[in-house]
């Protein structure tokens, strides 16, 4: 208790952990630990960088929008879906980071500008380079959720003590286990709109291996710097 | 003077914010990246770590053989530059030839040249022995009395005419496999026998028509840049000399002639250079020390 006593301030983490576990210990006389200061770093990592990201791509979506529906009106229901998927997946962060009192990444604004100057210049420049810089984006954002995914697996076991026995068995909280579910299934959808990028021509784009390497950098440093301020 | 102050306070009060607030991040941003290596909660078992085959970045490979350097890519490719550069600027210079000529010995030139030597009996027999030419190992004090015209002896007075010794040359470092390596040390510890057997000499002039010869016979790319752009910056007189006697003659018997990698020197010290000119396919160029000598003359009367 002591070593976790830092913890306390975050209400949210220790509910994450314990509400589940409350059930169980009804029956079982479980005690379910805290998760450690690391997993809660981490937690909180993943989910302001999640939230960045998703905020990124709603404006990604919205200037790809705004510069191809009046020049390409065929490519609006697409668009259009894959922007909703990224509405949903933002509010989604966005009520995770209110629930767990995640700070928000500090460069919020540049994000959005950002991300909505490159969905504007991708849009102008075509629907290939459109397709082309969803399709980098979303390969970059899909392997980033799947080294979430695999720290979320492997790293956030949890002290599970039986009151009587004193038998340890660490695992991982339902919470958890809920947030993966949350991740891969985000995953998915993120992998969905790759291929439907590469259907409608990505790879036309000109110079293809150009804006996809640039784009995928920029993603990957974007991604490095929201998961610290 | 208010906005002095104010601009002073500032000045003062950002940075420290910055750093206050890194600080105040930096523990988080710690433990969040040792979550993500897995150093934490769930230690990478031994069998997980011994899977992890990735190296330090910059970490050196085990030479290959004595002498071996190994280089990565990049600094090959800085050596090219670095090299061709000095070497067209600073032709006299030994090492930007020798740094050139390693950087560009790629792999698939000297596989070809090896290939040569393996579909021929002495070829084969000079990558199985890897013999290395030195002042000793061929008994440069014997060669004088050998007949004269034979090939031992020719090879003496060349040495003592352009007064060079076969010790001389460098060792190659940088070509990653050892025979490959091999290949190309055996290139260049004969390289003075080339010299012998077409009588150019081993001033400027002599080593460029030397180089598009040996480019034509065996291919090796630092000998075909120094035929392209070492004549650039000599003398028009010679470069015409070149251009119409020594470059025709070149690309003619580097192509006519055996391999000349495949030639086991040190075992034919004792023939004839003329019946092993022609055996091998070469006919003599004009001799290009005669050639500069009468060039001078004329323009001394000229003038």
């Amino acid at each position: 208790m002591i070593r976790h006593s830092r913890n306390l301030i975050k209400l949210q983490s220790v509910r994450y952990a314990s509400t589940k576990g409350k059930e169980n210990s009804a029956t079982e006389n479980l005690r379910l630990g805290y998760l450690s200061d690391a997993q809660n770093a981490y937690m909180d990592r993943v989910i302001r960088v999640d939230q960045a990201g998703e905020l990124g791509a709603n404006f990604i979506y919205n200037g790809q929008y705004l510069a191809l529906s009046h020049k390409r009106p065929d490519l609006k229901p697409i668009l259009k879906h894959m922007w909703e998927q990224e509405i949903h997946h933002h509010n989604t962060f966005n009520n995770l980071q209110v629930e767990r009192r995640v700070r928000p990444s500090l460069l919020t604004p540049l994000w959005k500008v950002g991300a909505m100057g490159l969905g504007i210049a991708t849009g102008l420049m075509g629907k290939e380079a459109a397709m082309a810089c969803t399709e980098a984006v979303e390969t970059v954002i899909g392997g980033h959720y799947n080294q979430q995914l695999r720290v979320l697996t492997n790293q956030f076991h949890v002290d599970v003590v039986n009151e009587e026995t004193g038998v340890n068995t660490p695992t991982v909280p339902e919470e958890i286990k809920d947030m993966q579910k949350l991740v891969s299934q985000f995953r998915d959808e993120e992998l969905e709109h790759l291929d439907t990028a590469v259907e409608h021509d990505a790879h036309g784009a000109r110079p293809y291996w150009l804006l996809t390497e640039a784009i995928k950098l920029t993603c990957r440093g974007a991604i490095w710097t929201a998961e610290r301020v | 003077m208010l906005i002095v102050q104010q601009f002073q306070k500032r000045s003062f009060i950002i940075p420290s914010l910055i750093s206050s607030g890194l600080s105040y991040l930096s523990k988080d941003i710690r433990l969040a990246d040792k979550m993500e290596d897995g150093e934490l909660h769930f230690p990478k078992t031994e069998f997980e770590k011994s899977q992890n085959t990735s190296r330090p970045l910059f970490q050196r490979p085990e030479p290959n053989y004595p002498g071996h350097v190994p280089l990565y890519n990049f600094e090959k490719l800085l050596m090219f530059l670095g090299s061709s550069i000095g070497a067209f600027v600073n032709p006299t210079n030994n090492n930007f030839i020798v740094s050139l000529g390693e950087s560009t010995a790629f792999p698939w030139v000297l596989n070809r040249l090896r290939t040569q030597m393996l579909n021929d009996p002495s070829g084969r027999q000079i990558l199985k022995e890897r013999p290395h030419m030195t002042s000793k190992s061929l008994n440069l004090d014997e060669l004088k009395n050998y007949p004269d015209n034979s090939l031992g002896k020719s090879y003496f007075l060349w040495l003592e005419r352009e007064g060079v010794s076969p010790d001389t040359r460098v060792p190659v470092k940088y070509i990653t496999d050892p025979e490959l390596a091999f290949v190309f040390q055996r290139y260049r510890e004969c390289h003075d026998f080339y010299h012998t057997i077409t009588g150019l000499p081993i001033v400027r002039e002599g080593e460029i028509a030397l180089k598009l010869f040996e480019f034509m016979n065996l291919g090796i790319p630092m000998t075909g840049l120094g035929a392209l752009f070492a004549p650039i910056p000599i003398k028009s007189s010679q470069r015409r000399r070149l251009l119409s006697v020594y470059y025709p003659w070149a690309v003619k018997n580097g192509t006519i002639c055996k391999p000349l990698i495949n030639v086991y020197w040190e075992k034919i010290m004792k023939k004839d250079i003329d019946v092993l000119r022609s055996e091998l396919g070469i006919e003599k160029p004009p001799d290009m020390r005669e050639l500069r000598k009468k060039a001078r003359s004329k323009k001394k009367q000229v003038a």
